[in-house]
């Protein structure tokens, strides 16, 4: 039952969280969420050049209205299709690396730091208890 | 994420033989008496100490596996738009499981506030922000959805700033998760030493039966 009202609780305070965030976007830019439609069209305006190797996901469903120009490929993604070779691929690992390098070394730093604290703040205590252990007693 | 330690940390020195749960109880209150204890429960004092709650090895792992899924999901290139998709999802709920475990270290923490002797006023801070920074990014991210919700038959037509939004509330968020995890470094450190030394105990019982 705690769980239950301290779940609703944390729930409350992430729909606020996500109401200020909507907010914030609206403010931003001016650019809310928009109308949800169903069964997606994707359009290609005009017959301008296109850069080569660009790429179009399209959503389940999706339907391309129009010619595809040439360089564009086009993906049909599938809901559940996670792609999971993507990650066995080790062109990709580098991504991974990349974010794990940064979570270490903010992670490292802070602990050095609060490790650095830790020994100043006992350095100072003990300096504390040293002056008042040599006062003379009155 | 780490949280949970608040207790054990802001509290002093834990019981011995006893674990400091999430709000700062003695885990033996709260948990059903020898649940993970290898030496069967109650025992010597080594054997005690050797013991960890349940609620403890829950903190433990979970928090570990959204540190993980956090990684994978930032890691856009690594696991592809799908994966990236609905991992994220998942650590929203996942976001929303972890708040509601640590409910009573914020109720706590916020209270002890305007102490001027108050511990926790920094690793409070840092959570907030992260929290507005993750549920930001996620919120966002659903949005832009391009795999995920289309597949539920919705599809958003949002501008580009959503986007932007993302990927700023990422990048926040990739500053504030280690900061958040590495404030509570002691606390992890001597969990896993305490798990692994319970695990050494069981497998050595083991041996011996």
């Amino acid at each position: 039952m705690k769980f239950i009202r301290q779940f609703a609780v944390a729930t409350l305070v992430i729909a606020v969280v996500v109401a200020l965030s909507v907010v914030v976007d609206h403010l931003a830019s001016g650019a809310l969420i928009g109308s949800l439609r169903h069964g997606p069209l994707t359009r290609f305006p005009g017959k301008g050049p296109r850069a080569p190797g660009r790429v179009i996901v399209l959503p389940p469903g999706g339907k391309i209205g129009g010619k595809i120009p040439p360089g564009v490929k086009v993906i049909h993604a599938h809901g559940f299709d996670l792609g999971l070779t993507s990650m066995f691929d080790s062109v990709n690992w580098p991504y991974l690396r990349h974010t794990v390098v940064i979570e270490v070394g903010v992670l490292a730093a802070v602990v050095v730091l609060d490790v650095i604290r830790r020994k100043w703040r006992r350095a100072r205590r003990a300096h504390t208890r040293a002056v008042i252990s040599t006062r003379p007693v009155r | 994420m780490t949280s949970s330690s608040a207790g054990a940390d802001a509290g002093g020195n834990p019981v011995i033989g006893a674990d400091v749960a999430a709000d700062g109880k003695s885990a033996a209150s709260e948990n059903t008496a020898g649940a993970g204890n290898p030496t069967g429960g109650g025992g010597s004092a080594l054997g005690r100490r050797r013991w960890v709650a349940a609620r403890t090895r829950l903190d433990f792992w979970f928090d570990a596996a959204l540190l993980v899924g956090y990684t994978l999901a930032y890691s856009f290139g690594f696991t592809g738009i799908a994966i990236h998709e609905w991992l994220g999802i998942a650590l929203g709920l996942a976001l929303m499981f972890h708040l509601t475990l640590h409910w009573d270290w914020v109720i706590r923490t916020t209270k002890k506030l305007f102490n001027p002797r108050g511990h926790d006023k920094l690793i409070w801070a840092v959570n907030l922000l992260l929290m507005f920074a993750m549920v930001m990014c996620v919120v966002s991210g659903i949005v832009i959805s391009e795999v995920a919700l289309p597949s539920m038959g919705i599809h958003p037509q949002v501008g580009p700033s959503w986007e932007r939004f993302h990927i700023l509330t990422a990048e926040i968020t990739l500053g504030l998760v280690p900061v958040h995890v590495a404030l509570r470094w002691r606390w992890i450190v001597r969990v896993a030493r305490r798990l692994w030394t319970s695990r050494s105990a069981r497998r050595a019982s083991r041996r011996a039966a």
